[in-house]
């Protein structure tokens, strides 16, 4: 087995919010946006993260990069917890970890040119002189698929599927090791895409990078991904790699999002299974499994202990109380 | 892109109108002194209060001072003032607002605190009473009207960078490793600017305003030294007998805020397509 890369240890973040109650006095509470989840990403692998939106999975990206300091939990980067290091080892971890966002639109400073977006991220870490970032920035759009004419150009003359090429290519200025895609393509026309998940494949072979892929899309993470971990309400409720979830989902959960993937022949009726209600509000989780509420072969112990993760088979983890039982 | 920026100025007749007048403002302080026969300054007690004539194109005050002379002359304090004075304040608040919005926390409730109070008194009122401490005179006169142009701008920048703080593109550049003072200074000021520009315009014509208006009171620029406001004020006791002596300042006054306005309005509707009809 590869080495792993990242591992994420009983991760939360809780945000405070106020709720105001009659009087004065407000009462503090908290929207569990992830609450405790662990996962391991291994070198070169493409781990999928999907769920629903509001489930925490961008909290989840956002904290793997450092723009959020997780309230529990750690994240290891090679053994090291990203949240400790200081100085030279943290800027090194900058170049280590990067993101490439969803929305190309405002994901780029609209009065930087395209060179200067590219090259920032050099010229901040100061990896080398100014022209040797400049060819390094034209040999970048090339990579990706940009003329080296477009070096001067500013963001709004793009379109969405260039602009996200740009991301691209500032994401991967600083050779970085690991990636966290945050739904890089659900903003941009089905055609285009196909185009920038390619274009991210490729890449990924040419400069051997691990991706964490969030997305809410699975055919998607189908094309994409090698593992694929569930989330539910801040939880993560199964991980797999990508053939075993498609063909032997586990968790009710799972089962059901898999079939609510349209398929595109008109002649095929597949029997799907609706999830009835809606997502409960993270601030006042359901007790004991999150997706008691909504699921059909609900329990009684599903309302009264939450789940543990449970080892199926080489690597199939699921965290439900119908596999208790029979373990 | 600032092709584009001038060409939708253009469209706004007014606004380029306004322009025009202050271009012409700005060119008689600038090269108008060199041109007049007279001393701003030179009293000639036996032409005094004279009605228009061919010598006195706009006849003479109290003192028989020429009034077009003092007027030319008046064109580089009254611009200069209000210049220097509304660049000091917008400097100070582009940073307290900067360093508000982009803090937040104990910092924000600070300064925003300190923006409210400024902004509690009413703006002429302020200036006198930073007047009245200094004393007056032109530094500080401007001192005045800086000190009271920085909560406006303050609030305004403090709006924008919060807005602008959550943006992917300022997260992205935290992610690279930037430094605050570098996103502060290449991402977050930069795409303040155009509104910075506008407010700058705007405050302007109420920043002459405001200096004549302390002038007039006798708080701001002092005598001998010719200011519009100052004009006013003397000529107003000999309004029945020759009033192109107010006029003269009055009607330039009105035409520079006026100016300073259309040209701040058509800059906000030039610079920012999206602000328009709201």
């Amino acid at each position: 087995m590869s080495n792993v890369i990242l591992e994420v240890k009983d991760l939360k973040m809780h945000f405070p919010i106020k709720i105001k109650n009659k009087g004065f006095l407000s009462e503090k509470k908290y929207v569990k946006a992830v609450d405790g989840i662990s996962f391991v990403i291994k070198e070169g692998e493409t781990l999928g993260l999907v769920g629903e939106s509001g489930c925490g999975k961008s909290t989840t990206g956002k904290m793997i990069v450092r723009l959020l300091k997780p309230t529990e939990g750690s994240i290891l980067y090679k053994g090291k917890d990203i949240f400790k290091v200081t100085g030279e080892e943290a800027k090194q971890l900058c170049k280590e970890i990067q993101i490439i966002f969803q929305d190309p639109y405002s994901s780029l400073d609209p009065r930087f040119s395209v060179g200067s977006t590219i090259s920032e991220p050099m010229i901040v870490h100061k990896i080398a002189d100014r022209k040797t970032i400049k060819e390094r920035t034209i040999n970048l759009m090339n990579d990706v698929g940009l003329m080296s004419e477009y070096y001067d150009r500013y963001p709004h003359e793009f379109s969405g599927g260039q602009r996200q090429r740009v991301g691209v290519a500032r994401a991967l200025a600083l050779n970085p090791s690991l990636v966290v895609c945050d739904e890089p393509v659900s903003a941009l026309d089905v055609s285009i895409q196909a185009q920038i998940l390619n274009l991210m494949q490729e890449l990924q072979k040419k400069y051997n990078l691990t991706y964490l892929f969030i997305s809410h899309n699975l055919s998607v993470v189908k094309h994409i991904c090698d593992r694929i971990a569930v989330m539910y309400l801040g939880k993560i409720v199964e991980i797999a790699d990508k053939n075993e979830l498609f063909d032997n989902p586990k968790h009710p959960y799972t089962k059901a999002l898999l079939s609510a993937i349209p398929i595109p022949d008109p002649e095929v009726v597949v029997e799907q299974e609706m999830l009835e209600g809606d997502v409960p509000s993270p601030v006042d989780p359901p007790s004991g499994c999150r997706f008691h509420t909504r699921c059909k072969d609900v329990m009684d112990i599903c309302k009264k202990k939450e789940p543990k993760d449970l080892v199926l088979n080489d690597g199939h983890t699921v965290a439900c109380h119908l596999y208790t039982k029979e373990g | 892109m600032n092709s584009q920026v001038f060409k939708r100025f253009k469209k706004r007749k007014s606004s380029l109108i306004g322009g025009i007048i202050i271009l012409i403002f700005v060119l008689t302080a600038l090269i108008g002194p060199r041109l007049c026969k007279y001393d701003p300054n030179a009293i000639d007690l036996p032409n005094k209060y004279q009605n228009p004539s061919l010598e006195h194109w706009l006849g003479t005050d109290n003192l028989g001072r020429d009034t077009l002379t003092r007027l030319v002359y008046g064109a580089r304090v009254s611009l200069m003032m209000s210049v220097v004075s509304v660049c000091i304040g917008s400097f100070i608040g582009v940073i307290l607002g900067v360093v508000a919005g982009y803090y937040g926390g104990w910092i924000d409730a600070v300064i925003s605190r300190f923006v409210d109070l400024i902004l509690a008194f009413p703006g002429l009122l302020l200036a006198i009473a930073v007047v009245a401490v200094l004393g007056p005179g032109i530094p500080n006169t401007m001192a005045a009207i800086a000190f009271y142009s920085i909560p406006y701008v303050a609030r305004l920048v403090r709006g924008l960078v919060i807005s602008l703080k959550n943006t992917e593109f300022i997260q992205a550049s935290k992610v690279i490793g930037s430094s605050d003072l570098r996103i502060i200074v290449f991402h977050i000021i930069p795409n303040t600017m155009g509104q910075i520009i506008i407010n700058v315009t705007l405050s302007l014509g109420t920043a002459i305003l405001t200096a004549s208006s302390l002038s007039f009171l006798g708080l701001g620029v002092q005598p001998p030294n010719p200011e519009w406001g100052a004009m006013l004020s003397q000529a107003r006791e000999v309004i029945r007998n020759t009033p192109i002596a107010a006029l003269a300042p009055g009607i330039a006054i009105t035409l520079v805020v006026l100016s300073f306005s259309l040209v701040g309005d058509g800059l906000r509707d030039a610079l920012d397509p999206k602000l328009k009809n709201s």
